[in-house]
């Protein structure tokens, strides 16, 4: 089982050598050979995966234990089961083709270091996402992509849209993430376990718990965030500034299929519900209409894409809300199929851009004849995402119609097919777009340069890509029975057994798919009168897009409300911090103490004579301690405050303390004249004038304090006297020691390490003394630092 | 007597943070002594046990020892509440050098 | 300040202070006392020779450096303490007592690594206190 662990952290590994070696490599003049030298790294992957599937065939699922931090059951543990080695193979596999791509597509002015550096430690993040089988291991590597997404999105920093792209990434999926680890907890409440195999098992418990609801929502924030769901979608066609490579890997074949992946993971716990098909599948729904809507609109061909799998990762995640089996089955299977031609289709897009030097369709068009291979290539990737015969496509969007004529829990029966076909007759618009408007059209504007084919390097991932398109369309067999029968079991806890088949006769999904083609070639020749009423509409109201609420609402809106706080709490003036902290300490604790301690029985304060002596100091000690407060005159109270002193001294004397006594009284004398010293140099007191308001507070914040301090000191007189540890040291004292002074004792020896730091703490207060009255800076400087005038 | 110690405390406190709500920094650092003062007078008291011996071993062991952990511990505080106290006067000294006034609300800036 | 009698008293009391306060410190580990205290007390004795005499007596401006020196070792030396029990008892600030025939006198002495320590704290305490003192009288 090694080997899992290999595949998890050998692109970590590869990450870390990059960031290591990174000083001496810049030295040398590395050219093409760091991005063959890094394409190892996804194949070793790949290997050491399908190594994995002979035993997940006989044996089923098998764990990988190393404990973290085991009192809480938080530990770095691993599952492989169908799912997890599906994912893994479209991740290492589809890594290694975009590695292999990126070779051609990065110049040598780019910063190739860097951009394999990320792109490793978000391979290795995403594989330690599927192969996790413990909650946290999971949300660690997930915000790892979440981070390392946000590192690629915004490679071309110096671009103000790589830095907006980047940034609303980073904040949907982070808030969705937090929201996701807030689930985890709640799901903890309710199984006791981080063990996300223990908790597959369990999904009865968990669906009638009370907190199922919560857990759901919480957990499906998370995967709907990184799913680019509606409305969190608005992220992704911002992502689409990252380089090419990165947007054909992150943002369609895999990353954002992690959302996807986690519903997957947890539907035999959390499925099987009306409220689970009605969140999930609702919003799959709604995200597939919108993005289909919104990807005709496109003429930026990346966008179009963009928009294109938001839609599809909508109808994938629709399907794994149906919650049946064979709507599992046509989820695994449209992953594979998507992932195969949306990967390819954003190739191609990079190589139009490089051979255009523009990806807008204003500008590119006609390209059959110069671009002859990346045509054939289009050709296959639009046909199989329009979902026309021969290509996977075509089986999976079948399947798709079938499952939403068998889907439980529908109070329409006929509401559910024909928002899929009018959804799917978008996705036949965008894909003829792409492919007639991008090969066969004539622009209306010339691009930039003219355009040219890319080298056999830049055509040979997309290339591949296509002949597995097609051959999921005429060979499904053996897809099925390798990898996705296994996936789909995974998925809905039985046993799957798929039959994949282009042709199965004529039946209601046949009759859709009829109604999808002609409908949407209609919709097609019609697009450009579409795409302006549009237009129109979104200018009339740009309040309902989401962007408008992320741009209005977050970005504008939270700088403000966060100044407005900080100006609020971080006034800069003391007396106001002061007065806020200590009143609610005092209350706070004060309410604390009333609800849950004892209440005074006056049982142990009576016990004690009365004492002269006793009497007169505590008199002596109220008034000096008034009249320290009260004197006008500095001096006086200075004196005042000595008097204190020397009383708390005489205070010990009664309470048995010599030592204490002693050092008080030396402590009082020489802090006396350090005051007196340093008021010689200063003003004396000023006339302080305050509005009778800020007295009365002052007063009754004053005597809050003291009439708390007073009952908590006589909770403590009042309550039975614990057994201390004092009778260890007095026992000991002499005996271990040689110190018959227990105080001392304890001080210099019991305790020497604590008096150690005190006299290093007492050493530091001379030097900052010594800084601040031998070094002598500009006050103008120094009223910078503090903020003043 | 157990009676009036908590009053004094209270005293101690109440006075402390009266100070300590002053704009003036010097009173401030009066304030913050008186204070220290009472969190003292707190911890001793908690090991008072009315008629008790110097925790000093060797003479009479029939009567009960005063608790000596909170008079290590206090004795450690009256030191550095010293430390303390010394830095803040300078500090305020050097405040007032630099940004010539003793007003904590002006150093702020409030008043221009 | 200039007054008579209390240069006289200073003259008299802060040589006694000093000498009670190396008593104060040696005994400290059986009876009242200990470094603290003790190191108060020196620096009492210097506050007094400073305020009677200023710089007549003894000169605090030039000789500062003296009381740096003295915080600084005194800490070094608890430290050292510390060390010597590291590698003599097996962890730091281990403690140990001996006890030792004095060859002339003919009595049992008591030596504990503890009063080392509390000389360190005896020299930090009183480094501190003058070096506070004296930095702040070269103010002008």
């Amino acid at each position: 089982m090694t080997s899992i662990l290999i595949i998890v952290f050998f692109p970590f590994a590869a990450s870390l050598l990059l960031l290591l070696l990174s000083p001496a490599l810049q030295k040398i003049n590395f050219g093409t050979r760091l991005g063959w030298a890094i394409s190892v790294v996804p194949f070793t992957c790949v290997a050491l995966i399908l190594s994995l599937l002979p035993g997940v065939h006989a044996g089923g699922a098998s764990t990988f234990h190393i404990p973290w931090v085991p009192r809480y059951g938080i530990e770095l543990s691993f599952l492989v089961d169908g799912l997890s080695i599906l994912f893994g193979l479209l991740i290492s596999g589809i890594g290694f083709l975009v590695v292999v791509y990126s070779i051609w597509y990065l110049s040598e002015k780019e910063d190739r270091l860097k951009f394999y550096l990320y792109l490793m430690m978000f391979m290795g993040a995403m594989l330690g996402v599927v192969f996790s089988n413990n909650l946290f291991g999971l949300f660690t590597f997930w915000e790892l992509t979440s981070v390392s997404s946000f590192m690629l999105i915004g490679f071309w920093y110096h671009k103000d849209v790589s830095r907006y792209g980047a940034t609303k990434a980073l904040v949907i999926t982070g808030v969705g993430g937090i929201a996701m680890l807030a689930g985890f907890i709640v799901l903890y409440s309710i199984t006791g376990t981080f063990d996300i195999s223990e908790i597959l098992l369990m999904g009865d418990v968990i669906r009638a718990s009370d907190f199922y609801v919560p857990a759901l929502i919480l957990i499906f924030l998370g995967c709907a965030t990184k799913s680019a769901q509606f409305p969190f979608h608005v992220w992704l066609p911002n992502a689409m500034e990252a380089p090419t490579p990165v947007s054909a890997y992150l943002h369609s074949a895999t990353m954002v299929k992690a959302g996807i992946f986690l519903v997957a993971r947890l539907s035999p716990a959390f499925s099987g519900t009306a409220f689970w098909t009605g969140l999930v599948a609702g919003v799959g729904l709604t995200t597939m209409v919108v993005g289909g809507y919104m990807a005709i609109r496109q003429t930026d061909l990346k966008g179009l894409l963009a928009y294109s799998t938001i839609s599809q990762l909508g109808m994938i995640m629709a399907m794994l809300g149906f919650g049946t089996q064979y709507s599992a089955e046509a989820a695994i299977v449209h992953i594979i199929n998507h992932a195969g031609f949306k990967a390819a289709l954003f190739m191609i897009v990079g190589i139009i851009d490089h051979g255009c030097g523009t990806r807008d369709l204003t500008y590119v068009g006609g390209l059959k004849k110069e671009m002859p291979h990346s045509f054939k290539i289009a050709l296959v990737g639009c046909l199989s995402m329009a979902g026309l015969p021969i290509f996977g496509g075509f089986i999976s969007k079948e399947m798709f119609y079938e499952s939403t004529l068998h889907m439980p829990y529908s109070g329409f029966p006929y509401l559910i097919p024909f928002i899929a076909v009018s959804a799917s007759i978008f996705t036949f618009a965008y894909s003829f777009k792409f492919l007639i408007w991008g090969f066969f059209y004539d622009a209306p504007k010339s691009p930039p340069h003219h355009p040219h084919e890319a080298p056999a390097l830049g055509l040979f991932s997309p290339a591949l890509l296509a002949i597995i398109v097609v051959l999921l369309g005429i060979a499904p067999g053996f897809f099925a029975h390798g990898v996705l029968e296994l996936a789909a079991s995974a998925v809905s806890g039985k046993t799957a057994d798929l039959n994949l088949a282009l042709w199965h006769g004529v039946n209601t999904p046949l009759i859709m798919s009829f109604f999808t083609v002609v409908i949407g070639i209609f919709l097609f020749m019609r697009l450009k009168k579409v795409v302006s009423v549009q237009d129109k509409l979104s200018e009339k109201v740009p309040w309902l897009s989401p962007n408008f609420v992320y741009n209005k609402g977050f970005l504008e809106g939270i700088p403000p409300l966060t100044q407005a706080c900080m100006r609020w709490f971080q006034s800069g003036n003391l007396k106001q911090y002061l007065s806020v902290i200590i009143t609610f300490v005092m209350l706070s604790t004060f309410g604390l103490s009333i609800s849950q301690g004892n209440p005074l029985t006056f049982a142990r304060l009576f016990q004690t004579e009365l004492n002269f002596v006793h009497l007169l100091t505590f008199i002596l000690l109220i008034v000096a301690s008034l009249a320290t407060v009260c004197f006008k005159n500095r001096i006086s109270a200075i004196l005042a405050l000595g008097m204190t002193g020397f009383l708390v001294a005489f205070f010990y004397v009664l309470m048995g303390a010599p030592d204490l006594a002693l050092t008080q009284f030396l402590v009082e004398s020489v802090a006396v004249i350090l005051i007196l010293l340093v008021f010689y140099f200063l003003p004396p007191y000023f006339k302080e004038a305050p509005p009778q308001r800020t007295k009365i507070s002052d007063i009754s914040i004053s005597v809050l304090v003291g009439s708390v301090m007073t009952y908590y000191m006589l909770m403590v007189m009042d309550s039975h006297l614990t057994e201390t540890i004092a009778g260890y040291y007095l026992e000991v004292s002499e005996k271990l020691a040689g110190g018959r002074n227990v105080v001392n004792v304890v001080i210099v020896d019991f305790r020497g390490l604590d008096t150690m730091f005190e006299i290093a703490v007492f050493s530091i207060a001379a030097l900052g003394v010594y800084g601040m009255l031998k070094l002598k800076k500009k006050p103008k400087h120094i009223s910078k630092v503090l903020g003043s005038k | 007597m157990k009676l009036l110690l908590p009053l004094v405390i209270g005293v101690l406190f109440a006075s402390g943070t009266y100070l300590m709500l002053q704009r003036n920094i010097l009173k401030l650092v009066l304030g913050l002594s008186l204070i220290g003062h009472g969190a003292n007078v707190v911890l001793i008291s908690s090991g008072w046990i009315g008629t008790g011996q110097v925790p000093i071993l060797g003479r009479d062991e029939s009567m009960p020892f005063v608790d000596p952990i909170p008079q290590a511990l206090v004795l450690t505080a009256i030191v550095i509440g010293f430390a303390a106290l010394a830095f803040l006067l300078v500090l305020s000294l050097r405040v007032y050098r630099d940004l010539k006034t003793t007003d904590v609300a002006e150093i702020k800036g409030q008043k221009g | 300040m200039n007054s008579l009698i209390f240069k006289t008293i200073t003259k008299v009391v802060s040589p006694i202070l000093m000498i009670f306060s190396l008593y104060l410190l040696l005994r400290g580990h059986q009876l009242p006392g200990g470094g603290f205290i003790a190191g108060l007390m020196t620096s009492a004795g210097f506050v007094m020779i400073y305020l009677a005499y200023g710089c007549e007596r003894f000169d605090f401006k030039h000789r500062s450096r003296v009381f740096y020196f003295m915080f600084s070792g005194g800490l070094a030396l608890s430290f050292l303490t510390g060390l010597a029990g590291l590698f003599v008892g097996g962890y730091f600030l281990k403690s140990g007592v001996a006890h030792v025939e004095m060859p002339l006198i003919h009595e049992n002495w008591e030596f504990a690594s503890a009063a080392v320590f509390d000389i360190g704290v005896y020299l930090v305490v009183c480094g501190v206190c003058v070096s506070l003192m004296t930095l702040l009288g070269e103010e002008e």
